[in-house]
């Protein structure tokens, strides 16, 4: 039923492009009739649509499974999930048409800096060139020259991962300055902090063992025996207030969201 | 050092003193911001933003929404991208409500999954911690005495960070002496993390010394 027979002929071709183009235009010429209803009516549809969505998930998980661990939604999840997975690649487009349009509006009006919105136009067209063309290529739509296979390389490898490997090891610099001011023994607790973090710093490098044998195996005991149970009463309490996050926005009782 | 191979006459060699340019131009920030931070700070935020259109844009609507209709010939999905259109219209005063819709959905999304993580990890993590054994018996024939000590620690130590944490009712007498004794476990704890923090960015900064001095400089370490 949701699937046309010989989809690869040109008239299956022609029937999906016909389904895809009436699936346009009946979902965004319901726009003007949704926003026709009033405003409690807009607001039930929001509600509902978070409601079912996210029984849908819960209804899967909880409901009990067959001998072939299964119940009648399991099929269902991995589209969804997919379906999932395609609306967060639209909201992505979303994010980089603000971040666009917002350097785009710098450069148009020659606001302060400009130039450095230029660069980062650029930068953004050109990796997005190559990017897509290596994704396309990777799914074998489009053919992989030496061009685009170097200009990828030299961008991705020697360039964005230079970057990025050199701005996350920046931080280590600015942590020792955090550490300074984490370290002065003001009361007990920063004792205790300053303490287990030299401990953990020194025991897990080679010259812990060179200042004492013992000390790699004091730096490991304090990170599974005492620092494991402290994390985990920690996430116990990040998943009960999650849980009580998810059910308040499940039930659309967090009016930010509708 | 043999000047011709150190220089960047060759492809490989450019890559590698683009690498450098780039490494160098981010720690220039350590003197003070300057332009040529600045500038490689829009490469890189550009290059990341266009980078993440390939692999999280396309490829995913190609493998999950262009071949199950086209290929596969699953017609009812042509439905899904103009209903996750709706979030574009977010920029519309007159219909920036019909966005709502798609965050709803997702919101309800991951809502649903957050129940399905809290039984699949939460309720997981909570019957390993309960099931520890506490003591020596025949009923526990492979727990040893240090293995009891540490399972009692554990124990101990999860019981007086949640009572730290716990903030429904007073904490007085031997409550306060345990949510005490909490806060110095989650100090511990805390020590452990940050200690681990410095030395996963420390081997980070080691990765690109070894780079300018190996790669770039040619070095042998």
């Amino acid at each position: 039923m949701w699937q046309i027979q010989n989809p690869n002929t040109p008239t299956g071709q022609l029937i999906l492009w016909m389904i895809v183009l009436g699936a346009f235009i009946m979902i965004m010429g319901l726009v003007p009739l949704l926003h026709a209803l009033p405003p409690r009516g807009r607001r039930a549809i929001i509600v509902i649509i978070t409601f079912i969505t996210g029984l849908f998930f819960a209804t899967e998980f909880f409901l009990p499974i067959n001998k072939e661990q299964k119940n009648f939604l399991t099929d269902a999840i991995q589209p969804a999930q997919q379906a999932v997975q395609v609306i967060t690649a639209l909201a992505l487009g979303l994010g980089t048409y603000g971040l666009v349009r917002l350097h785009l509006r710098n450069v148009v009006q020659r606001r302060t800096q400009w130039g450095y919105s230029l660069v980062l136009l650029i930068s953004f067209v050109v990796m997005a060139t190559f990017s897509i063309a290596n994704t396309l290529s990777e799914q074998g739509l489009v053919e992989k020259t030496p061009l685009l296979e170097q200009g990828f390389k030299l961008l991705f490898d020697y360039t964005l991962v230079q970057l990025d490997a050199a701005m996350f090891s920046l931080i280590a610099f600015y942590i020792f300055s955090a550490a300074y001011r984490a370290f002065r023994i003001r009361s007990v607790e920063a004792g205790i902090l300053m303490f287990t973090a030299i401990v953990v710093m020194i025991g897990v490098v080679p010259l812990g063992a060179t200042i004492s044998p013992y000390l790699p195996g004091v730096a490991n005991w304090i990170l599974t025996s005492l620092n494991a149970p402290v994390q985990r009463a920690i996430e116990f309490g990040v998943g009960i207030g999650g849980l009580a996050m998810a059910i308040r926005l499940w039930l659309s009782l967090e009016r930010g969201v509708t | 050092m043999d000047l011709q191979q150190f220089l960047p006459l060759s492809l490989d060699r450019i890559n590698v003193w683009i690498g450098v340019l780039c490494t160098l131009a981010i720690y220039s920030l350590l003197y003070r911001e300057n332009p040529l931070y600045r500038f490689f700070e829009h490469m890189y935020i550009g290059l990341a933003a266009g980078y993440s259109l390939g692999p999280l844009g396309v490829d995913i609507l190609y493998r999950y929404w262009i071949t199950p209709i086209w290929v596969q010939g699953q017609w009812a999905w042509a439905f899904l991208v103009p209903f996750g259109m709706y979030l574009y219209f977010i920029y519309s005063e007159r219909y920036g409500w019909v966005s709502r819709l798609v965050i709803g959905a997702l919101v309800g999304t991951s809502a649903g999954l957050f129940f399905q993580e809290f039984a699949s990890r939460y309720v997981v993590q909570l019957h390993s911690t309960l099931s520890r054994p506490l003591w020596m018996s025949s009923a526990n024939p492979e727990a040893d005495l240090f293995g009891v000590i540490t399972n009692w620690v554990f124990i101990i130590i999860l019981v007086s960070v949640l009572v730290y944490f716990t903030f429904s009712y007073p904490q007085k007498g031997v409550v306060k002496n345990v949510a005490t004794a909490g806060r110095w476990f989650l100090m511990i704890g805390l020590g452990a993390i940050f200690g681990n923090t410095v030395m996963a960015r420390m081997a980070l900064l080691i990765g690109r010394i070894y780079y300018l001095l190996s790669d770039w400089l040619m070095i042998r370490i």
